[in-house]
């Protein structure tokens, strides 16, 4: 392996490490950063992923590893890495050592922008980086009502706390329309439709209404969208997103062993069919929008390794790509207090999922074109197999 | 509240942070400690409960802190609880600051008896304090040959890496028999109890067992009433559960583990195929109330795998009913189907086992009956004891 590949996979490790295990610092070290003007700030558009909750407090929504990785900051502040601030340069450490210096994420111009409502654009559309745009429409999830949100999620929580301090509610189709088609000028070029489930499950209008938005905005017929759905009672449901113009469509399973889904996810249990509809839909879908055209995703860490990665394969095999995101047991949410397992579970966990996307064939393309976070773990062991990073092109220039 | 039972508060409050944690230190630190001599050596008769295994280094199984209560010594290099030696003495640190002084158990004398046959008694049954002694008859399980195993258990594991070294293999009842009576001499009169444990017989075959054991502890140690505990898997033929009554057993166990039926069923796939599933296990704990009587059955849940409610739920269900259900904190540990997960925060496990014990109170279990299902050294027997001032650091200041 090169000398570069080793060290982006050093970072790399670094960088599931603090995902699992925050970063600690001080909020005052940013009181000189220039947040919500050269950089960008995080906004609580779906999820607190911190171990605390922080409203008033801005902090950066990610930073840069020397060679270029994007990490989430997740500040917890009994984690043994933290942020440092040195003579105005900024630095990660562990237990007090200096490992690197880091840069902030730049802020995209639209954060500076309103909708003609006069709505900053900030509030509506996430840039996720790598050009990926992410529209959380409705900050809440109608699970709640009859007790059933997922266990692992606190975007009820979330909007409780965060939604009035930042502005965050319902975002109509006109001003993501218009959102999207500012970012798309200034280079985005894929955008994820999300949210919370909404009563009767009356979501699908919303996606084709934003859908129509988006491409009258933008001018784009194929304008590279994830709609990213509860799986449908009626499966007919489906044909509709791929006709309004989705590339691509994603239904999150969370958990594969479907016993462990029952307790954990309730409500996708009980008002969406259970895990049989739910796999049921996600084969579907493939059928609609093609092999490598349709995502899922397992949280990863509630239940055994063993699941997860027999999840992965078995939808691998079927055209799925499943991803695996790191479990932060998060405040507000049914299992806070609950711990992750371990950095080195999770490193295992995404070598042996990323083995799997290519034992299928899943290219960076397809992999970049389902998800709404081109910076996951996965994405970056293709871009350093196949030596995408603009570090290996700074090098042979 | 007064001085000491906030004091007490403090430390057990510790006992759970590093039952949790773990504690680290250097194995080095216990060279001049007199262990296997004055004082008692762990022994892996089920599990092993540290982060990693250590062949052929010997531990302490626990320590006392300065009021009394009963730490677990859990292994586990990255705590930041350490236990440190400085000139003889050993001491609890946390993030390297001295939080108190600790003591060792000593060894019981049984410990360095052997049975008829030239066995040490040590590796027959293990000496839990305050006169509770565990045997686990037979150190593997057989839900392993249809990869059932329970996945947050290692028992095979752990007999895979110390049952030859340390010598632990099945005990025949005549073995247990001549240990348990060996070790009631020492033990003062009401104050002594011996749990009866161990994996999973192919076939079932455990029942046979436990009635031969009964019979050579009665035997051995002149006692019709021997304070024993049988700890079982649910049987498929509920009318199995009066023989153990018949055979002297003062109480029962059938560990649910997990109340939250669907995750049993994955975190418990022998116990769901092999013993009748969820719902038969509470049918089973209903009969073993009706037989050994309200307060005299147990079940335990490893906390820390499913939500918390789920845990009350069960624990409030099971008391409902007449069982005392109790939890442990979960250590994903070496050689389990969940190695490298962790455990939830230790502030999360102090609330559950406040509720818990809330629950017990409600329910009116009294201590004895806790005893004689569990022991002594559990976080729910401390709290009866802080809150009844029954401790023995309590009448030490009354004198």
């Amino acid at each position: 392996m090169s000398n570069i590949k080793e060290t982006l996979y050093k970072e790399l490790e670094l960088k599931i490490i603090t995902g699992v295990e925050g970063i600690n610092f001080d909020p005052h070290i940013f009181k000189y950063l220039d947040l919500g003007g050269l950089y960008q700030e995080e906004i609580h558009s779906g999820f607190e992923m911190a171990y605390e909750t922080h409203v008033g407090i801005k902090f950066p929504t990610g930073f840069r590893s020397p060679h270029s990785l994007v990490y989430a900051l997740r500040w917890d502040r009994r984690s043994a890495y933290s942020l440092i601030n040195e003579q105005g340069s900024f630095y990660l450490a562990h237990h007090g050592e200096i490992l690197y210096p880091v840069e902030f994420l730049e802020r995209p111009n639209y954060y500076g922008k309103k909708t003609s409502d006069g709505t900053s654009m900030s509030n509506l559309v996430r840039f996720g980086q790598y050009g990926a745009l992410t529209v959380c429409y409705s900050n809440e999830c109608a699970l709640k009502e009859k007790d059933h949100d997922c266990k692992f999620c606190n975007i009820n929580a979330t909007k409780d706390t965060y939604a009035e301090a930042e502005g965050l509610g319902w975002k109509n189709p006109k001003q993501v329309g218009e959102t999207v088609a500012e970012a798309y000028r200034e280079g985005a070029h894929h955008i994820t439709i999300t949210g919370g489930f909404v009563a009767e499950r009356r979501e699908v209008e919303y996606y084709l209404d934003v859908a129509d938005a988006i491409r009258e905005y933008t001018g784009l017929e194929d304008f590279n969208g994830t709609a990213c759905v509860g799986a449908p009672h009626d499966l007919g449901i489906i044909d509709k997103y791929k006709e309004a113009g989705y590339r691509t469509i994603a239904t999150n399973i969370e958990i594969w062993d479907r016993n462990i889904f029952k307790a954990i996810c309730p409500g996708k249990e009980l008002q969406c069919g259970g895990w049989e509809h739910w796999v049921k839909a996600l084969e579907y879908e493939v059928e609609v929008f093609g092999r490598g055209k349709v995502r899922s995703n397992i949280v990863a860490g509630i239940e055994p390794k063993d699941s997860t990665l027999e999840g992965i394969e078995y939808l691998a095999s079927k055209g799925v790509i499943c991803f695996a995101s790191s479990w932060c047991p998060n405040p507000g949410s049914a299992l806070a207090g609950h711990r992750s397992p371990e950095p080195a579970w999770h490193i295992d966990l995404y070598k042996k999922a990323v083995a799997i996307y290519r034992k299928y064939g899943f290219t960076y393309e397809e992999l970049y074109d389902c998800y709404a976070a081109p910076t996951s773990i996965a994405h970056d062991i293709y871009r350093i197999e196949e030596e995408r990073l603009p570090v290996f092109q700074a090098k042979v220039a | 509240m007064s001085t000491l039972k906030e004091t007490l508060y403090r430390e057990l409050e510790l006992k759970i942070a590093t039952n949790d944690e773990g504690v680290s230190f250097d194995p080095l630190i216990f060279r001049d400690l007199d262990l296997g001599g004055r004082y008692q050596e762990d022994i892996h008769i089920c599990f092993e409960m540290a982060y990693e295994t250590h062949v052929g280094l010997k531990f302490p199984p626990f320590f006392t802190s300065p009021n009394g209560l009963v730490f677990y010594l859990r292994w586990d290099r990255r705590s930041p609880y350490a236990l440190i030696h400085d000139k003889g003495s050993y001491y609890l640190t946390h993030h390297g600051e001295v939080l108190f002084p600790v003591e060792f158990p000593e060894r019981p004398r049984y410990y360095g008896l052997k049975t008829s046959d030239g066995s040490p008694m040590s590796t027959i049954a293990s000496y839990a304090q305050e006169g509770t002694v565990v045997v686990a008859y037979s150190n593997e399980c057989s839900l392993k040959e249809k990869g059932q195993d329970c996945k947050f258990c290692n028992i095979n594991a752990t007999k895979d890496t110390y049952g030859e070294s340390e010598g632990i293999g099945w005990k025949t009842p005549k073995q247990v028999g001549e240990t348990v009576a060996a070790a009631y001499s020492e033990f003062s009169e009401g104050y002594r109890r011996v749990n009866l444990t161990g994996g999973f017989v192919s076939e079932r075959r455990e029942v046979e067992y436990y009635l031969d054991v009964a019979d050579a502890i009665k035997e051995q140690t002149g006692l019709e009433d021997f304070n024993g505990l049988a700890a079982i898997g649910a049987p498929l033929d509920l009318s199995v559960i009066e023989k153990y009554r018949e055979a002297g057993y003062r109480t029962i166990a059938s560990n649910i583990e997990i109340w939250d039926k669907n995750i049993f069923k994955a975190i418990c796939p022998g116990k769901e195929e092999q013993c009748g599933g969820w719902d038969h296990w509470l049918k089973v704990l209903d009969h073993e109330v009706d037989v050994f009587g309200r307060g005299k059955v147990r079940s335990n849940i490893v906390a820390g795998i499913e939500p918390k409610e789920s845990t009350l739920e069960g624990i409030e269900y099971l008391a409902s009913r007449g069982v005392i259900g109790l939890a442990t904190v979960w250590n994903p540990n070496p050689g389990s189907g969940l190695e490298g997960h962790r455990a939830p925060e230790p502030a999360w496990y102090f609330d559950l086992f406040r509720k818990i014990f809330a629950i017990h109170r409600k329910y009116g279990f009294t201590y004895d009956e806790l005893y004689d299902c569990s022991g002594a050294t559990g976080i729910i027997s401390d709290l009866y004891r802080i809150e009844d001032e029954t401790l023995p650091v309590f009448k030490s200041l009354v004198a």
